[in-house]
């Protein structure tokens, strides 16, 4: 620990009128759980977005193991080893469990059209590799029994459960996480938490959004606070809850950890 | 589980043989009918790729089916080049035009894309129909003498096992492709353009194989279409044309490979049997559509899929 994998220099950017970031500057630490929390509309997933260049920053600039990488196209972020889930589920609905977790190792694959097509040797064995790599996955996140279900049918916690699988089958270097606890049942966020942890322990640097406060406070080595756009603080978990600004811009109270 | 395979296998076996044996036992009528179900299949599993697979909009089917077409044909009449390597000539340029195509049509998405594909679609009929008559003779079309086959001349026996061998291909090409790496990514398009990009997804280039694989498949349709009938014309390459195939990758079942061939194979042979109610087939047609639309929305493969399921729970 301690060395930085991804590094956000003074990023702003503005819609309009409005100013989604403000030189937000932070640090993420290579095998940490960081957290970046805040009000609605604060701008974290605008940073999120930022850093896989789905939206491309006013000024400022993003490193990633020390190399600059805001200019690159999104679709070549994965192959840096940076794997994201959003805010709003995004699963391909009509395909099965299996072929959504595949699509995770798209990057890491050459085949194209023609190795298809003529079956060469090489093409086989990556498509081997591909699919116990996604089984793999499918095991990890507990969803053996309906590898061969079309996602779109299946419950919300569940379909969180193939669009995480699909982001950690390739063994990402970074996984950014969009507030993955939304919408689950206790038991449920508590089982993400325990695949989260050992995410890290297997060296897998986790950068996640969330609301749920307990996942936050149990889970995160470091915690980033943004409000309008601005980093307000940074710190440990005990540093956050006892911020007195950030309980007065977001927290309400003083946060208690259990 | 193995009983169902058993069964599974005996169907399959007797098809092959049905299908092999078809035009020793059919009226001609009979194996004209099956030959051009035949290139309704390659034409719709070619269109398949791009729209099924892809998710992108082509109304300019015909136009390449033409291209097909009238490469064979003007090859022939204006070069001593042989009917294979011609097709194979045809194919290639099919795929050349559609990649300088792509520069521009690529840059449209959905309504936009459907109005390009058709502005291109016409362009070509105008062209052959009225533009280079002086090389096409325009409506009177080009005569293509018949096939030589090791010095005998290729009746349609031999054509049909060739549009066979076609379609067995452009099969096997189109379930390589849906299981494999590229097909994926290409679903993943046709799905979710969002997490497609961010999981590595190149979507432009993407788009761009799968409309130029699609454009090869469906000018192989018709340069083998024109061979056949010994007569090159714009009246196959017209807008009806398209809207056959499109309605067969639709009645097919958008993206499922099988249903499109069989919905393929259906519509043309309908086609042609409703040849006889002059104007009103687009009435029929219409009337096909809704009723597929409404009670079948999935088209055959969803239905194929759904026997399927039911099959393997028993």
């Amino acid at each position: 620990m301690g060395k930085a994998l991804l590094q956000v220099d003074s990023a702003s950017k503005n819609f309009g009128g409005l100013t989604a970031l403000l030189k937000v500057t932070l640090t993420i630490e290579q095998g940490s759980i960081t957290s970046l929390i805040g009000p609605n509309g604060a701008g974290k997933s605008t940073l999120f977005n930022t850093i896989t260049n789905l939206i491309p920053l006013d000024s400022g600039s993003i490193y990633f193991q020390e190399e600059r990488f805001d200019h690159l196209p999104p679709h070549m972020i994965a192959s840096k080893g940076i794997q994201r889930t959003f805010q709003l589920l995004q699963v391909f609905r009509e395909l099965t469990v299996l072929e959504n977790v595949a699509l995770g190792m798209h990057a890491k694959g050459n085949t194209g059209f023609l190795g298809a097509i003529l079956r060469f040797p090489s093409m086989r064995l990556e498509e081997a590799e591909i699919i116990q790599r996604s089984k793999g996955a499918v095991r990890f996140v507990g969803l053996e029994a309906q590898s061969n279900m079309v996602a779109g049918q299946l419950p919300y916690g569940q379909q969180k459960l193939v669009e995480l699988a699909r982001a950690i089958v390739s063994g990402p270097k970074l996984l950014l996480l969009d507030e993955p606890t939304n919408g689950l049942s206790p038991s449920e966020t508590q089982g993400l938490n325990g695949i989260l942890q050992q995410l890290r322990n297997e060296g897998v640097t986790i950068f996640l959004v969330a609301h749920d406060m307990q996942t936050v406070m149990e889970i995160s080595d470091k915690i980033f606070v943004l409000n309008f756009g601005q980093k307000i603080a940074e710190g440990t978990p005990k540093e956050i809850a006892e911020s007195q600004e950030v309980i007065k811009a977001y927290l309400g109270r003083e946060y208690i950890i259990a | 589980m193995t009983h169902i395979k058993l069964v599974k296998l005996c169907l399959a076996g007797a098809a092959v043989l049905t299908i092999l044996l078809f035009p020793h036992c059919v009226s001609a009528r009979g194996t004209h009918l099956a030959m051009v179900g035949l290139m309704g299949a390659i034409s719709a599993l070619g269109l398949n790729i791009f729209f099924g697979y892809c998710g992108q909009i082509n109304f300019g089917v015909a136009g390449f089916l033409a291209i097909g077409g009238y490469g064979v044909a003007l090859l022939e009449k204006y070069t001593s080049i042989p009917y294979s390597i011609s097709l194979i000539i045809s194919i290639v340029a099919s795929g050349l035009i559609a990649l300088l195509a792509s520069l521009a049509l690529l840059r449209l998405r959905e309504y936009m894309l459907a109005l390009g594909t058709l502005a291109f679609g016409m362009a070509i009929y105008e062209a052959v129909a009225k533009g280079f008559t002086t090389f096409t003779h325009g409506e009177d079309g080009i005569d293509l003498s018949t096939l030589q086959v090791f010095g005998k001349p290729a009746g349609d026996t031999f054509f049909f096992y060739l549009f066979l061998i076609a379609t067995v291909l452009c099969l096997w090409v189109s379930y390589a492709l849906r299981n494999s790496r590229a097909g994926r990514a290409m679903l993943a398009i046709s799905q979710n353009e969002l997490a497609a990009t961010s999981l590595g997804v190149n979507i432009n280039r993407y788009i761009m194989q799968a409309f130029l694989v699609s454009s090869m498949m469906i000018a192989a349709a018709g340069g083998l279409f024109v061979k056949w009938m010994s007569w090159c014309s714009p009246e196959y390459f017209s807008m009806m044309t398209t809207v056959s195939i499109v309605l067969a990758v639709v009645v097919g079942g958008i993206g499922s490979t099988l249903g499109v061939a069989i919905g393929g194979i259906i519509m043309f042979i309908l086609r042609e049997l409703l040849v006889p109610l002059a104007l009103y087939d687009m009435v029929a047609y219409g009337i096909i559509l809704c009723l597929f639309l409404l009670f079948m929305p999935r088209g055959i493969g969803g239905g194929i899929a759904f026997i399927n399921n039911g099959l393997r729970k028993g």
